[in-house]
Parts: structure tokens; sequence; C-alpha cells
């Protein structure tokens, strides 16, 4: 890698490829105005709101050209180098052993074109850090390969990984009704019922009346729609997904319109996670999330780990976190201790508290019906004593493991070598108590063990620093 | 473990930010909410909790930074280094030294009169700092900055 590398340029296709990608971007910057632009004055279609689709249009286009007339990309002297821009020039080196994960995708206006999207990420920020948007499949290829080699491992001629899990349309469907927001519902059934008193102020018909099993058929409506929304869109987005695993790492692989591959090396994996929510966990199934430092794959509209599984049978959750950190034990057969006994009485005050506060609201709001809210008390005492029954961790000298939740549980497994930091916490309510809560960070993801009493928390603090582990190992020893 | 303070001097700089935040922003607020409850109350109750509200506020500012002060400390370790604060919400960081990415010293014009600086102490674990320390004198942060930076290195565990 010593003499100088020739800079490679993205296919020329590669300018159609992203007109319409960045023209989305410049609608998603300017949205407000352009909206403003073509509603606004005089209804019709008129010569400014012409121009203003020509001129979004003409800006995706122009940047565009200038993405592929500028981009140039090698690998020199070990590092990748990428250079782009005429205005705001841009000039970047990535040391091939901080990048965090490569992923390939290829959308629908990819597919047709031959090409591929690499984007490599590393630990430095939440943006992709190496964006070729339009390679050939043989030049994505062969940049991966001088990645690994600058990376000091040879190339692997072909792809020799095998696969530990495939999701079928039924487990996706499952997954999807799983998911639908009961936020979703409530925004669905709100604006109903606004669309009707507009309708009724205006002195329209109104569709339906307003009468409670009106309401009732409508929240159902809501949740059906929700959860058929949910369904179609883990459909598209998780389509044929594949878990493979070769000597580098994981390798995930979805999507029925944009294809999406990551490869995720294993020594890079920072945080596995299992999320059980109670219809999914009743279906027998769990969704699995494998975190790096680079955050990638977009879950609910924020980038949060680098790969997820959306459905996993709970059976073999313990096994995929095996492949994930293979030092780490299975939670799920582990023994994990309980949290401090005193946590379930936090818990409790809690519940408690926000239950009648709920009431007094209610009764502000809704008169003496208002009181029906203290029918939340014990419903909100029962979730505060199955949160803290079902609640657990466990340190060992190579992982962390915690589990929290009944509602919404999910389970983190880490390696205690990635730990960045560690944080213990304690409010006034958790002082009356003697109660502290362990935060342990990572590159880009945290874990935090259940409620401990103070001093046992103290403890962690010191002992959880990866510099005593050894130390501490070996004096139990 | 001893642990160092802060210089006594960020309590006045504490005080006097506290004080430009109350009467920026919780001046103008309370007038709007005298006005605002001024429609459910009698003028002179409103006016009251109003009044009482930015009292509190003003009292907070002006006392709270003392407190504050006395609860938070901090010590460069063997293997970490370690920062523990807060009154109400008490928190306590440990950060080792081989998962330092780098450290800021950052004065804004306020600390530029009162003489002190900010540390900030970066890990890979995202973009906030992990550890910091809010007002020592400026040589001293420079001191701390080196000191934290030469001890950093190795492993950074990403």
């Amino acid at each position: 890698m010593g003499r100088s590398a020739a800079w490679k340029r993205i296919h020329p296709a590669s300018v159609w490829v992203n007109l319409l990608p960045l023209t989305w971007r410049t609608i998603r910057q300017f949205w407000p105005v352009l909206i403003l632009a073509m509603v606004g004055g005089q209804s019709g279609f008129h010569i400014v709101d012409v121009l203003l689709l020509m001129g979004t249009l003409g800006v995706g286009a122009v940047s565009s050209f200038v993405h592929y007339a500028t981009l140039r990309y090698r690998v020199h002297d070990g590092k990748l180098e990428i250079r782009q821009g005429i205005v705001h020039r841009q000039s970047r080196v990535i040391d091939p052993a901080r990048i965090q994960n490569v992923e390939r995708v290829r959308n629908p206006f990819h597919k047709i074109a031959g090409l591929v999207e690499v984007r490599l990420e590393t630990a430095g920020d939440v943006r992709t850090e190496g964006l070729l948007s339009a390679l050939e499949e043989s030049a994505a290829l062969a940049l991966v390969a001088d990645i690994e080699q600058a990376r000091g491992r040879a190339p692997q001629e072909k792809d020799e990984s095998h696969e530990i899990l495939r999701q079928g349309v039924g487990e996706l469907l499952g997954y999807g009704l799983s998911s639908g927001s009961s936020g979703l519902v409530l925004v669905l059934v709100l604006g109903a019922i606004e669309v009707q008193s507009l309708l009724e102020s205006q002195g329209q018909e109104p569709v339906v009346s307003l009468e409670p099993a009106a309401l009732l058929g409508l929240a159902l409506l809501a949740f059906l729609v929700s959860w058929l929304g949910s369904a179609l869109f883990a459909l598209l987005r998780h389509w044929n997904h594949r878990l493979a695993r070769d000597a580098s790492g994981l390798h995930t692989e979805e999507g029925l319109f944009t294809r999406r591959r990551v490869e995720i090396p294993l020594r890079k994996v920072q945080i596995v996670s299992a999320f059980e929510p109670v219809l999914r966990r009743l279906m027998g199934f769990g969704t699995v999330y494998v975190e790096t430092a680079g955050l990638g794959a977009v879950v609910g509209g924020h980038r949060r780990a680098e790969a997820m599984i959306p459905m996993v049978e709970q059976e073999r959750l313990g096994a995929i976190f095996h492949q994930a950190i293979p030092a780490g034990e299975n939670p799920w057969s582990s023994t994990l201790l309980p949290p401090h006994r005193s946590s379930l009485y936090r818990g409790m005050l809690g519940s408690f508290l926000q239950s009648v506060l709920a009431t007094v609201v209610a009764v502000m709001a809704l008169g003496p019906w208002g009181w029906l809210g203290l029918l939340l008390v014990p419903v909100g005492l029962a979730g505060a004593w199955l949160d803290f029954r079902f609640q657990g961790w466990r340190v060992d000298p190579d992982a962390v493991i915690s589990r929290r939740g009944f509602w919404r549980r999910r389970t983190w497994l880490m390696a205690r070598d990635k730990v960045q930091s560690v944080h213990v916490e304690q409010g006034p309510i958790m002082r009356a108590f003697g109660l502290g809560r362990v935060h342990i960070l990572v590159a880009d993801g945290q874990v935090a063990l259940p409620e401990l009493a103070w001093e046992e928390s103290l403890r962690w603090l010191q002992a959880l620093r990866p510099l005593l582990v050894q130390e501490e190992v070996r004096a139990e020893e | 473990m001893t642990l160092q303070s802060l210089h006594p001097r960020v309590v006045w700089l504490w005080r006097f930010q506290g004080t430009i935040r109350v009467l920026l922003f919780w001046a103008p607020a309370c007038v709007a909410m005298g006005f605002g409850l001024s429609h459910v109350l009698s003028p002179g109750l409103a006016g009251a909790l109003a009044g009482a509200w930015f009292s509190f506020q003003l009292a907070l500012a002006l006392f709270w930074p003392a407190l504050a002060f006395r609860f938070f400390g901090y010590a460069i370790r063997e293997g970490d280094f370690y920062v523990q604060r807060g009154v109400l919400f008490r928190r306590r960081t440990s950060i080792p030294h081989t998962r330092i990415q780098h450290v800021d010293t950052r004065q804004g014009p306020l600390e530029q009169i009162f003489g002190l600086s900010r540390v900030l102490v970066f890990t890979a674990s995202g973009m906030a700092a992990d550890g910091s320390l809010p007002g020592v004198e400026h040589a001293l942060a420079e001191s701390i900055r080196d000191d934290l930076s030469r001890r950093g290195g190795g492993d950074d565990g990403v």
C-alpha cells in the first residue's frame, strides 16, 4: 500500500440514480417554503408553481452531477481517502481499523443500473462517514477487499458465510402486527373526532354519530389501520431478511425495493439486546438488535442499531446473542440476580403517585367520571410488581447482562472490554429507599442495571472499570 | 480518596448566570403568567402567584450554586477520572484513562471575566462529554487537560 494508488470515480449512471434521492433531500430541506408557495395565493396551477417544481428538480440534478463529477476515492497508504465538492470541498481520510461496519444498499434505481451504494461508518459521527453512492458491484467488492487488506486481513475470495436465520412472510407479518403503535391509534381517533366536529360546525351531515359505540368502532378501526400499516412496512423493509455469519463477522440482508446488506465485524459489536413486548412474547418471539459504535439501522425514525433481526424464536435468542458476543453467557439459561427489594416499594410508590395525579387531572377535566381513574391504582401496582419480578442482572468476568421491564421487556448483553465509562445515579426518592442505578456506557450505547443498594452501586462503579477487570478476576481465583 | 473542589469563584459565576437567566426568561414569563392567571383568578392573587414563582426562581439562582459547589468533587486517580456531583440528583462518574478520546478546555465570555475554564472529557460513548469540570482556574484546567491527555491512549474499546 506504500505506492501512490490511483483515484477512482463513482459510476456515471450515478447522475440519474441519485437524482431522485437528492431531489427528495432538497424537498425535505425546504418543505415548509414549498408547501406555502404551492398552496398559497390563488387556487390552480400557476407559473410560480411550475418554476418551483423546475427549481427543485434543477437543484437535485445539479447536486447529483456535482456529486458525480467531484467525488474521488482511493485506498492509499493503508487509509481510505474520499474527496468531493466544489464550493464546500471536503477531503476525508478514514483509517480502516476505525470502520465499524460496511453497508451495501441497492434501491430500485441501483438495481436497474446494476449498481450498489457503499456506506462506511466509523464511531465518530451519527452521519455516514464514507458514502460512495453508486459503484459497480465489482468495484464495491474490490473496495471492501482493499479495506480488509488495509486492516491486515486477507480478502476472502468468495462468500463462505453460513446462514443462521431467515425470516418468512408469516414472521414479518407477526412482527408488523406486534409493532402497532397505540400512539398512532390515539392520533387517528382524535383526528377523526376533530374532522367530525369540523363537519358539524359547518352544518354538514356527520358521517357517523359520536356515540360510545361509534367511538369504540373508530378506535378498533384505528387499531386495524395501525396494525396493517405496521405489517406492510415490516414486509417492505425486512423482506427476505437473512442473518449469516462467516469468519469476519455477522451479515444481514433485507428489503423488498431497497435491498440493504450490512457486514459487522464481531470485534466491533458493542451491545446485543432483545426486545420482547408482551404481544410478541405471547407469539413466542423477540426482536434482536446488534449495535456497533456506528449507528446504522433506522428504527422508528431513529438510527439506532446496526442490525436488527425482527423475529427470533425465544428459544433461539440465546444462540443469536452468542453469535454476536461469544464471550457472554446465555441470559435465558443463566441465573440472574434480582434488583434490591426496596426497588419494588419505590416502583409501587411511583406508580401510585402517577395514578393519583392522572385521576386528579381526569376529575378536573371530566368531573365525577374522572374518579374512574382510581382504577389505574391497582393496575399500576400490579405493573410495578411484575416489572420488579422479571428484572435481573449479572456481571461476569467478560460480560454484563441486564433485563428490565414486563410489558416491554428488554434484555441486554455487553462485553466488559467495551466499557467506556460508568455512572451511578440517585434521585431524592431513590435516596429515601437507599437505592442507586448503575449506567454502563459503551461507544454509542448504554446498559442500565436494575436498581441496587447505593453502596453496591458504588462498588460496581469501581469494579466495572475495564482496567481492574483482570486484577479482580485473578484476585477472585 | 481525596476529592478536589472547583474554584470557589464558580459559585459567583453560577449566581451571575442564574440571575441573567431569571431576568431574561422568568421575568417576562412571570408577567405573562400573571396576565394569563388574571382571567381565571382575581388580579391580586394572580399577581401574587406570579411574584412568588419569580421570587422562588431568583432565590434558587442565588442560593443553589453554593449547594452545587459543596456537592461537586473530582479526582484524577491511578486508573480513572472520577467526578461526583448533584444536590438532589446525585451522580458519580468513572472514566478509565484508556477510554479518553480527547479532552477540551473551553472558556466563554463570562468565564473569561471570572478567570475560569471548563474541562470536558470525551470518550467514544457519544457526542456529549462523559465528564466535565465546570469551573476551574484556567491554568489548572490546561494542566488537567494535558495530564488526562497524557494518560489516555491504548485500546479505546471501539
